[in-house]
């Protein structure tokens, strides 16, 4: 191969015979053209991955993630300091936020928040790892579907609300009614996406794993778990908020500490500063443990699937 | 793309790495059995309480270590039969015997290589090998065992990555590599190169030859591509139905002659492809017999 095969264009050829000099510099003024090309596509590509749109970055999912928060905010207290509304209807932020401290010194703030997340984090767990067996054998069972669906669906019916005066009468005002409740909750979103995900697991991929013979037990481990895995960690995240919800429902009607007694409290005492502080507080422990599965939930979808 | 990975690789490393392969191997017994289908048909339920007949009446005897491809056109049966043979499926008449004993369910003397790779996508080619590994296999063994296979299907680079990660021809050849780690003695391969280009395909032909010359198994290959089969079996089975009747039965049988690796371009092969091709309902365009119906290709301009 000579150095005017090189030539690209047809100019890049007229050029090099109207010099009539060797190929040599011409092929390498030839290169260079391509070189700069790609330089300027690799560019192109660095400031398509280094400089990501706005809204891919992380500063601005934050910032942007807390405008509304702050501009209710804003708005709070303008109403409040412009006295459009009157104090005992809507306190201004300052004083919820003087109440949580004044509640704070008392040592009963610290208690309720933590009554209220340890009763959600129980139920939570027995309510997620009751769903989770009997999705699974519902799930997987073609005669568990007959036998038990039918009835949990029925269940998953009733208000939540309508459990309250049974289990109290059954278990009396203790910790055990309002756990239950909160288990009741937390129970049927889990049941629900693990028996309709394992119902919907790849066929093909179960008779393969038949046919390198897993059966049974080690056929669930080795397959189908894994296979719904993402669906079982977006159920838990659904019975996260569930169990919130119950709580509240829970402490409402029946207790003597945490955030639903808070607020039931405060209604009763006209303490709307401190309903106001409790709303605050459930929206962000709420928010903060959805995060936190959220986390999981996204390591769960790179790693499974 | 995929063709050109394979490319990247010389043959003749390929060939080498098959017999290291099988002269180092620590848990290989080699075992081919024989296969005896003895009138064996299929009726699927069909509408309405109807039967409706896939195969009737098959007999064949399979000898161990030979190759089989079972030919016919779509929706004839050939998986039926193959998933039948392995006990994937069930004959409702007649008998299937592995090494003189019934095929049971998902018999475990048996290994399958599907049409689609059906590998678990959260597995590296790594474990999704080893999930071939007979049961009870020690960890050390089984591990040692996995990386030779994944070496023997040239996929010794990207043993960490997922089958995402991975091209269609590098996914089907992991799954070659985990029905062989069962160590099979038959092995059963439904239409395992049908979704893949036509050079990946032919590629992974010359591998399976390899594979098969390294440890000598029963293979029953299910195949609509008559040139595959020429290129691989020994024997070729075409699957038809007659007029009037149910189901498919044997139409025809051949003998494919000449030892493998055979010429792709050999002119008794191309008089077989015409047979087979006819047997399929397909016009070859030219006499039977090898007598060319012109004698030379019309030259431009016509």
């Amino acid at each position: 191969m000579t150095d005017t095969d090189k030539l690209t264009t047809s100019s890049d050829v007229r050029a090099a015979t109207a010099a009539g000099l060797p190929g040599h510099p011409v092929g390498v003024r030839a290169r260079s053209e391509v070189a700069r090309r790609t330089e300027a596509s690799a560019r192109r590509s660095d400031s398509a991955r280094g400089r990501r749109p706005l809204t891919r970055r992380p500063w601005f999912v934050i910032v942007g993630g807390a405008v509304l928060p702050l501009i209710i905010l804003a708005t709070w207290q303008a109403v409040t300091t412009l006295g459009l509304v009157s104090e005992s209807q809507l306190p201004s932020p300052a004083s919820v936020w003087l109440a949580g401290v004044d509640l704070l010194q008392r040592g009963l703030l610290g208690q309720y928040v933590a009554i209220s997340t340890q009763r959600v984090l129980i139920g939570f767990a027995i309510g997620a790892l009751l769903g989770l067996l009997f999705g699974a054998f519902v799930g997987l069972s073609r005669l568990a579907d007959i036998l038990v669906a039918p009835t949990l669906g029925a269940i998953r019916a009733v208000p939540s609300l309508a459990w309250i005066p049974l289990l109290i009468l059954w278990l009396k005002i203790g910790e055990e009614s309002k756990i239950t409740l909160i288990a009741i909750g937390a129970f049927f979103p889990v049941y629900t996406t693990v028996s309709a995900a394992l119902r919907h697991v790849d066929r093909q991929l179960v008779e393969a794993g038949r046919a390198f013979g897993y059966n049974g037990a080690r056929l669930f481990t080795t397959v189908q778990l894994p296979a719904v895995l993402p669906s079982v960690v977006s159920g838990l995240r659904l019975a996260l908020a569930q169990a919130w919800l119950f709580l509240v429902a829970a402490e409402l009607i029946a207790s003597s500490m945490g955030l639903g007694f808070l607020l039931i409290d405060s209604q009763n005492n006209g303490r709307v500063d401190r309903i106001l502080l409790a709303i605050v507080l459930l929206a962000v422990l709420g928010k903060v443990t959805d995060s936190l599965v959220g986390l999981f939930e996204r390591w769960v979808n790179k790693r499974w699937s | 793309m995929s063709s050109s990975r394979l490319t990247a690789r010389p043959p003749g490393a390929l060939r080498g790495a098959s017999q290291s392969a099988s002269g180092t191997s620590p848990s290989r017994t080699d075992a081919a059995f024989g296969v005896s289908l003895a009138g064996v048909g299929r009726d699927f339920p069909g509408e309405r309480g109807a039967q409706r007949r896939v195969l009737r009446d098959i007999s064949l005897e399979v000898r161990a270590g030979e190759v089989l491809a079972i030919l016919g056109t779509s929706g004839c049966g050939k998986s039926t039969l193959l998933r039948i043979a392995g006990g994937l499926d069930s004959a409702t008449a007649g008998s299937v015997l592995i090494d003189g004993s019934p095929v049971s369910r998902f018999d475990a003397r048996t290994a399958v290589g599907f049409q689609e790779p059906r590998l678990l996508p959260w597995r590296s080619v790594t474990d999704n090998v080893a999930l071939g590994l007979p049961r009870g296999t020690p960890k050390a063994d089984g591990a040692a065992r996995v990386a030779e296979l994944i070496d023997l299907v040239g996929l010794g680079a990207f043993a960490g990555h997922r089958p995402r990660e991975i091209s269609g021809g590098m996914a089907q050849r992991a799954s070659l590599a985990r029905a062989l780690a069962r160590n099979p003695g038959v092995l059963l391969l439904d239409e395992p190169f049908g979704a893949l280009d036509a050079l990946t395909r032919l590629k992974m032909q010359d591998l399976l030859l390899d594979v098969h010359a390294a440890a000598p198994t029963t293979v029953l290959l299910v195949t609509h591509d008559v040139d595959e089969a020429l290129q691989l079996a020994d024997r070729i089975i075409l699957l038809g139905r007659k007029d009037g009747v149910d189901g498919s039965s044997i139409a025809q049988e051949i003998v494919v002659p000449g030892r493998r690796p055979r010429d792709r371009g050999s002119a008794e092969l191309a008089e077989l492809r015409g047979r087979l091709l006819a047997g399929l309902g397909i016009d070859r365009h030219g006499e039977a017999r090898g007598v060319e119906k012109t004698t030379a290709m019309p030259t431009f301009p016509y």
